[in-house]
């Protein structure tokens, strides 16, 4: 169940968190537990929420660093210039027949 | 940002003719440094569609462990699904949605918690999605 406490900002720190909200496209409150999700995971230990993404594949919503950018960059074009020389395949058809599959051995 | 399906993932390493188009629009969202989000099942799906590849001869071993390291460079953020507060959510988006499985469904609640849209390359999903008013947009 959730539970919800109050939390008292000053008004600056209330303008910061409506802007970068806003920029965002989420609710302040969104946002607000995005960022306190993001602290109590800081050692690792706390990773239990629904809320704010994590994980290995991922960073977090602040605005990728450009080196980031561009390793990120060299990787989509490393992807792609492996699956080169494979035959041409339907990639939402192969999808689908995983998906199915998964539903059948169950 | 963005909610990437795992179409649009694996059309990155998988040679669908689709593939430049998600190339090139990757390429812009990595340099416009739009976040780049998914529910924590994609990399399920992507592991799927490995041992396809694999299973098909199409990848070894190593390919694999390439295409892994490259996909986490791309700093897509991974949402956990949690039973209690998404479990309801993601059932009341697969019904309208009329399909058998709920995959689709947890990209699109991650959209809508998120306030943007999922892009895809399943016609059929942007399709129904569409008319039922749920954020899905076709990439190619």
């Amino acid at each position: 169940m959730n539970k919800a406490i109050t939390v008292r900002l000053d008004a600056a720190d209330h303008s910061r968190l409506t802007r970068r909200a806003k920029e965002m496209q989420v609710a302040p409150g969104t946002l607000a537990r995005l960022l306190l999700h993001a602290g109590l995971d800081v050692d690792g230990s706390e990773n239990d929420h629904a809320e704010g993404p994590h994980g290995e594949m991922g960073h977090h919503d602040a605005p990728i660093a450009a080196v980031d950018r561009e390793r990120a960059v060299a990787a989509l074009n490393r992807l792609v210039e492996r699956s080169g020389s494979g035959p041409e395949r339907d990639v939402v058809k192969l999808i689908g027949e995983s998906r199915n599959e998964l539903g059948q051995s169950q | 940002m963005v909610v990437v399906d795992a179409s649009v993932v694996a059309a990155l390493f998988v040679a669908d003719d689709r593939q430049e188009e998600v190339h090139a629009r990757m390429t812009r969202w990595i340099r416009d440094a739009e976040p780049l989000h998914a529910p924590s099942v994609l990399p399920y799906e992507l592991s799927n569609v490995l041992a396809r590849q694999s299973f098909d001869g199409l990848l070894n071993q190593d390919d694999v462990t390439q295409i892994w390291a490259d996909v986490t460079q791309l700093g897509i953020a991974l949402h956990p699904f949690d039973p209690i507060l998404d479990g309801s959510a993601v059932a009341a988006i697969t019904s309208p949605l009329r399909r058998r499985h709920a995959a689709d469904s947890h990209y699109i609640w991650i959209a809508q918690l998120l306030g943007t849209v999922v892009w895809t390359l399943d016609a059929k999903l942007a399709r129904n999605a569409a008319s039922v008013g749920l954020p899905v947009a076709l990439l190619a």
